[in-house]
């Protein structure tokens, strides 16, 4: 379980984060939906230690990481997918070995069980004959999924996404929206994901959350955004 | 005022910055948490992209300074000298402080341009939140490379630029080669060898530590790419020739 509590972060003068709590359940789906520039990133980033807050806490299965050194973030984040929205690739490795990478860094497996294991998942993402290439050969879409690919491949119960949409034609966007909730339902995975993509977010979310001006102004189900009689939430999600 | 005190306040955050960046490298190679694979990799590219470069203008130089030095010391009757003259010239200021300067425009700019390509890509966060620390992944390969391959090419620029002395000296001044060899061992002793490499040694610190930390904290897309990079080959020009300064100086109180 995430519990967010009190959260609040600034940059110089301007408050991103304002005073959010929030929890999220075990395997549960919640899509952080709010127009760019909101800080749906920040909080993002919060989650899995790339920011500190200047008030607040958050905690992973009752760890405060905001206390955490990075060395001990540095082993919490294994057990965390987060996908980036353009996905950070390393340009420098190809498919496989971007796939690869965390096994290699963080599991004894042999060559063998990383191919085996990395071709599992590129199924499960449902891309073929792409382990040889280059991040810099494909499009913007599979670079997601491999990004994807790489941020699922040490069995992580957490998943974050910033933005999978963002970018990507209303086919692919609902592509990797529907692989999101699959493989998070499959894999049984705490997920949040960061979005201003209304129709995609209503298709996958558990539960959504509204941010707007540093605070979370509305929260529930596509139903009950969709029964709000808050202006501004009818008027996002018109 | 207010201007100035901005600037002084900025200068030393940054210098704070920087400093505790090279900390964080150095803590990481005391700790031998050092990726060898990758420094390899690391140091055959960079090497690889500068020696047909520092060779040529090491050759050039060698060229040049016997040319001149054997028409000028042909007045006094002194010819044989320009072996010394060679010799010296390359091996305590010319081939370190050449070769430090064509290695950071080229080495230093490739490191500053891909590691603040990686920054700008968030590669360098998405190197964090796969749970692995990005200097010693990143940094700290890019960095040792600097400092095993510096001194390399700079044994490789004295060699090629003494043979270049030797061209004239043998075919053009007819001074004997076995006597314009002998001539160039005895004049190089053992601390000009030496006090180079103590040169050296600083240059490729300071280059690693400028470019890593330019492209590590690169920000602005691919303008800001072309921003940092040309900053840190600035930077790391002035830092040699300051430093060049200050280390001959301290070099030749101390050995003369
Ligand atoms: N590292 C940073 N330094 C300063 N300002 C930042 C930083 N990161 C984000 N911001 C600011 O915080 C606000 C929210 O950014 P972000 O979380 O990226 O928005 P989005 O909801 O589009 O993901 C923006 O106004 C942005 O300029
Ligand atoms: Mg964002």
């Amino acid at each position: 379980m995430i519990r967010i509590t009190h959260l609040s972060k600034s940059f110089g003068s301007q408050m991103v984060l304002d005073d959010i709590s929030l929890e999220i359940q075990e395997g549960e789906l919640l899509v952080i939906l709010g127009e760019s520039g909101t800080g749906k990133s920040v909080l993002l980033k919060h989650l899995i230690g790339l920011l500190r807050p200047d008030q607040g806490r958050v905690e992973i299965n009752a760890t405060d990481i905001t206390v955490l050194p990075e060395k001990e973030l540095l082993k919490i984040r294994q057990k965390i997918g987060y996908l980036f929205q353009e996905g950070a690739l390393y340009d420098f490795m190809n498919v496989f070995e971007n796939i690869a990478f965390p096994l290699r860094e963080h599991t004894t497996m042999d060559e063998a069980a990383i191919a085996q294991k990395v071709r599992g998942v590129l199924k499960l993402i449902d891309l073929r004959d792409v382990e040889r290439k280059y991040p810099a050969e494909l499009s913007g879409g599979m670079k997601k999924r491999v990004a994807l690919a790489r941020a699922i491949i040490l069995d992580s119960k957490i998943l974050f996404c910033d933005e999978p949409t963002s970018g990507l034609d209303p086919i692919r966007s609902r592509d990797i929206s529907d692989l999101i909730r699959d493989i998070s339902k499959r894999l049984g995975c705490t997920t949040v994901v960061s979005s201003h993509d209304i129709q995609n977010s209503f298709r996958i979310a558990d539960r959504l959350i509204l941010i707007r001006e540093g605070k979370i102004a509305a929260s529930g189900t596509q139903f009950d955004l969709k029964a709000s009689n808050d202006f501004f939430v009818r008027e996002f999600i018109q | 005022m207010r201007v100035l005190n901005n600037f002084l306040f900025n200068g030393i955050i940054g210098l704070g910055n920087a400093l505790w960046f090279l900390g964080e490298i150095i803590g990481h190679i005391v700790r031998c948490r050092i990726r060898v694979g990758d420094v390899f990799k690391q140091v055959y590219e960079q090497g690889l992209q500068s020696v047909v470069i520092i060779a040529l203008t090491s050759l050039a130089s060698g060229l040049v300074l016997a040319l001149q030095g054997y028409v000028a010391m042909s007045r006094f009757g002194a010819k044989e000298y320009v072996a010394h003259l060679v010799a010296l010239s390359l091996v305590r200021e010319l081939s370190p402080v050449f070769t430090a300067l064509i290695f950071s425009g080229k080495a230093g700019a490739r490191i500053t341009a891909e590691l603040g390509a990686m920054s700008v890509n968030d590669q360098i966060l998405a190197t964090r939140t796969l749970g692995v620390d990005p200097i010693e992944f990143l940094v700290v390969p890019r960095f040792m490379a600097c400092v095993v391959v510096l001194p390399i090419l700079v044994i490789i620029s004295e060699f090629v630029g003494i043979a270049g002395g030797y061209m004239i000296g043998v075919y053009e001044a007819n001074i004997p080669g076995t006597f314009y060899i002998n001539q160039t061992i005895r004049a190089v002793q053992y601390v000009d060898f030496f006090s180079g490499f103590i040169k050296v040694f600083f240059f490729a610190v300071l280059i690693g530590w400028t470019c890593c930390y330019q492209g590590y904290n690169t920000q602005g897309g691919s303008l800001g790419v072309g921003k940092f990079t040309t900053k840190a080959v600035a930077f790391s020009y002035i830092f040699i020739i300051v430093s060049n300064a200050i280390l001959t100086k301290i070099i030749l109180t101390f050995w003369g």
